[in-house]
């Protein structure tokens, strides 16, 4: 089992009908993350990351509408392989919160105001581990011990308001690491949070990930950490996947021009790059194509400075240029 | 903890202390009405009728010779009954179907656009015509006015539920595998609590206020039974004789009523983050 990868996402589509049409928000969308490992999800806002991971957890709201297609097969705790997308309600539900997790975005927000924290994290415990209230909140405690809260035994029972945004997250660290879950997935866990506070965020996850062996989905739109803490890459342009590669290569050699850009853009990068430090940093031109009226081609040819008359035609397929490397670009295709 | 806290302010704001006080007066009153009260509500004496207040009958006496203070204390007990039977009836029939429309869309438009046609009557209208048809009793008093101010609460749960459920903590908790029927009583509801507890304060002022128009009006509460509202009906043309027979009740009414809004307004002022800063 160790062999296989715990989730394989293939050809994941979600499409969001609206009044003016069909929304494609995640289109044709494969990646895979192997146990222990972390595989980032890397795009602008409104590229589809969070959709797709609302889609694996199936977290979308029913009156969305949506409309998936595609496969998710996830490797569960006792061996079983399992579609994501078409396992039961009920089923997904068990899976939930024990073998599959998430952390959020807000920190301030996703806790309940009205619980302490001890209580939100016994809550999950006892749901899944079966363990009565005082098993339960022993349980918390240890969970807090682990994503370092000092003081835990005080924190339990304090509410959300009382603890700061860095300390809300390490509180969401451990509400989701409660049931020791397989697979985390965090979608943009340190957007809200300041620098310093990132930092020790995303350590705390790297050891947790160590200790645990879990696989993580890491949503981001921020490359730096991706350059630190990713294993694998996805990049994703307007609900598709554009770029996929190991970490190192991706940013030794980025094939896609929209890769190219984003990497660009970053201030360190193209200082180092050998270049004379730029006057000016780097930016894409133009803006992400409407959902509903996307370029006939490719979707990022009206703002790619390499655009061919090719890149007009079709929509390129994802292509294969090295072990574990594809590009969505025709420029690859031709060489 | 947070409630201690609130009480902790409430009680330094002296309007809801003195509201506090007073309402606790009544109620003790109401309860302990046969060690308040020396005389029989019902004890007629007819050669003590209409009498102003003096050392033995406190508020005076009715048409009937029957002790007006006496008549008060135990007609406490049914006023605030009824009120409190209304406010918990409501505030539960309200909240249930506040939190279902706001929680499940589908279930949004049918369930509200009952409660709009409610609403479209008067209130005092609805209420005599559903005693009229279900007959004058106590509990059908309630019925009647539980009907009438279901629809407020829904409303204000509804409003306030289609908040809190697109907070994330809610997604946070679907995606910890907590099902749906949990994540509406044991995370959403507990969110809800301080305007439903603010609904409460409030029916029950108006809960008092109409089961008094009511009995005035002869469709509430069968006469034989004292509440503050039978009494100023039953005693009504005898005002110009003595009027203590509508005054003392008249009076309980008000100081009760008002003791309960301004207990509401309170509890609402200091539930309200954005309204904290300018009362304190």
């Amino acid at each position: 089992m160790s062999e296989l990868p715990r989730l394989v996402v293939q050809g994941l589509s979600t499409s969001f009908p609206t009044e003016d049409g069909l929304v494609r928000s995640v289109a044709d969308v494969s990646f895979s993350i192997a146990p222990g490992k972390t595989t980032a999800l890397v795009g602008e806002s409104g590229s589809g990351k969070s959709v797709t991971s609302l889609t694996l957890m199936r977290l979308l709201p029913k009156t969305a509408n949506a409309q998936v297609s595609g496969k998710a097969e996830f490797g569960t705790r006792d061996g079983r392989r399992v579609d994501l997308l078409q396992l039961p309600d009920d089923s997904i539900r068990q899976l939930r919160g024990n073998e599959l997790a998430m952390i959020f975005q807000e920190p301030m927000t996703s806790l309940n105001p009205v619980f302490t924290v001890g209580e939100q994290i016994a809550e999950s415990v006892r749901l899944h581990k079966k363990l009565d209230r005082t098993a339960a909140l022993a349980h918390a405690k240890r969970m807090l011990d682990l994503v370092e809260i000092p003081a835990a035994a005080q924190r339990l029972h304090e509410y959300p308001h009382q603890l700061s945004g860095g300390m809300r997250q390490r509180v969401m660290i451990a509400l989701a690491m409660a049931c020791d879950p397989t697979l985390l997935i965090a979608d943009e866990p340190t957007t809200a949070l300041d620098v310093t506070i990132q930092a020790q965020i995303l350590v705390l996850m790297r050891r947790l990930q160590a200790e645990t062996g879990m696989s993580i989905l890491f949503i981001t739109h921020n490359l730096g950490v991706v350059a630190h803490h990713a294993d694998d890459v996805a990049v994703m342009y307007a609900g598709r996947v554009v770029e996929r590669a190991a970490v190192r290569p991706l940013f030794a050699t980025p094939q896609h021009p929209y890769t190219q850009g984003l990497l660009a853009c970053l201030p360190g990068k193209a200082h180092a790059a050998g270049l004379p430090r730029p006057k000016r940093l780097f930016a894409i031109r133009g803006q992400v194509s409407s959902p509903l009226a996307p370029p006939p081609g490719c979707a990022f040819e009206p703002r790619c400075d390499q655009a061919v008359a090719a890149c007009t035609q079709a929509m390129p397929p994802l292509i294969t240029i090295a072990d574990a490397r594809q590009a969505r670009c025709v420029l690859r295709s031709a060489a | 903890m947070q409630l201690p806290r609130i009480v902790r302010q409430l009680l330094h704001r002296r309007i809801v202390m003195v509201s506090a006080v007073v309402l606790l007066a009544i109620v003790v009153l109401a309860l302990g009405a046969p060690w308040f009260a020396s005389f029989d509500p019902n004890d007629t004496a007819v050669l003590d009728r209409l009498k102003s207040p003096s050392a033995a009958h406190l508020m005076g006496t009715d048409e009937l010779g029957r002790d007006l203070y006496a008549r008060i204390v135990y007609g406490a007990r049914y006023s605030l009954a009824i009120a409190a039977l209304t406010a918990l009836g409501s505030v539960v029939a309200g909240t249930i179907l506040g939190l279902v429309a706001g929680f499940f869309r589908r279930l949004d438009t049918p369930l509200m656009r009952v409660v709009d046609a409610m609403m479209s009557f008067p209130d005092i209208l609805l209420a005599i015509a559903l005693v009229a048809i279900l007959g004058p009793s106590l509990l059908n008093v309630v019925l009647a006015l539980v009907l009438v101010y279901t629809p407020r609460v829904a409303r204000v749960v509804r409003a306030s539920t289609l908040v809190v459920r697109e907070l994330l903590f809610v997604e946070a908790v679907r995606a910890l595998g907590v099902r749906t029927s949990r994540i509406l009583w044991r995370h959403i509801l507990p969110n809800l609590m301080s305007p439903i507890l603010v609904q409460v304060s409030f029916i029950f002022a108006y809960a008092i206020l109409a089961e008094a128009g009511l009995s005035f009006l002869g469709v509430g509460v069968p006469p034989e039974i004292p509440t503050w509202g039978t009494m100023v009906a039953g005693s009504q043309q005898y005002a110009s004789q003595a009027i203590g027979v509508v005054l003392f009740p008249g009076l309980a009414i008000i100081v009760t009523a008002l003791s309960l809004q301004l207990l509401g307004d309170g509890v609402r002022d200091l539930l309200d983050p954005k309204l904290k800063k300018t009362l304190t």
